[in-house]
């Protein structure tokens, strides 16, 4: 299954590192991050 | 760096601001308050611990929300709902959807020990015959237990909830109250 892929306990993934390039961006201009990856709830939510 | 619990209401009101945000629709007055604890949350002035019942009962009501809203969709009233319930179920893109939200979540939570002893079970067993929800114990009981500053709740909750400092010791605050305490600890940082 699908969520095999993400465990909760270890992810090396996307979001983490896109949370880096967030955190290196956040330095320039503000410190804030997005918690959820964009897209996931507006396509849960229609 | 104050430590908290976020009550799953709260979470709800985070995940409809992204998918709002997604969807590049207005955020409703009744969204405002969450939005802006939302944004203070992004920038890591608080920390939030999460334990799994945290994450498990999140992850129910997300997929309860989605369900209810495909019944709708489906031209079913509320009161057919039993009826959809039969017909209708959460397709595996939804539930990755749904897995992957709150994953994200998770992430980005301090990890809380889930325990709860023999003692907790009379307390909860009491409470719940006085009309409390056991779900609604048990987070404030994890708060409790991870030495949480705070359990906040959306505002309207409580009445309902405030009481319970009695029982558990630990201080049950409305969004308001808690973006008071945080504004006030930034100023004497």
């Amino acid at each position: 299954m699908d969520f095999e892929k993400e465990d909760l306990n270890k992810e090396e993934s996307f979001h983490d590192k896109e949370m880096v390039k967030e955190k290196k961006h956040s330095k320039k201009r503000s410190k804030r991050k997005r918690i959820v990856r964009k897209g996931i709830l507006g396509r849960l939510f229609r | 760096m104050l430590k908290i619990a976020l009550d799953t209401c709260i979470f709800i009101d985070f995940f409809l601001i992204y998918s709002k945000e997604d969807k590049k629709q207005k955020i409703p007055d009744s969204l405002k308050r969450s939005r802006i604890l939302l944004s203070v949350y992004e920038s890591g002035e608080f920390e939030n611990v999460m334990t799994y019942w945290n994450l498990w009962e999140l992850r129910q009501v997300i997929m309860k929300i989605r369900l209810e809203q495909k019944y709708i969709e489906s031209g079913y009233s509320t009161r057919e709902f039993g009826d959809a319930k039969k017909e209708i179920v959460l397709e595996q893109q939804e539930l990755v959807l749904v897995h992957k939200a709150v994953l994200d979540l998770w992430k980005n939570s301090k990890k809380g020990e889930a325990f709860i002893s023999e003692t907790d079970y009379n307390l909860i067993e009491r409470l719940t015959q006085k009309g409390y929800p056991f779900m609604d114990l048990v987070l404030i009981l994890q708060a409790k237990r991870n030495k949480c500053d705070f359990f906040v709740t959306r505002d309207n909750r409580l009445t309902y909830l405030k009481p319970l400092y009695e029982n558990f010791g630990i201080e049950i605050i409305g969004i308001k109250e808690f973006l008071d305490i945080l504004k006030r600890a930034n100023n004497t940082n």
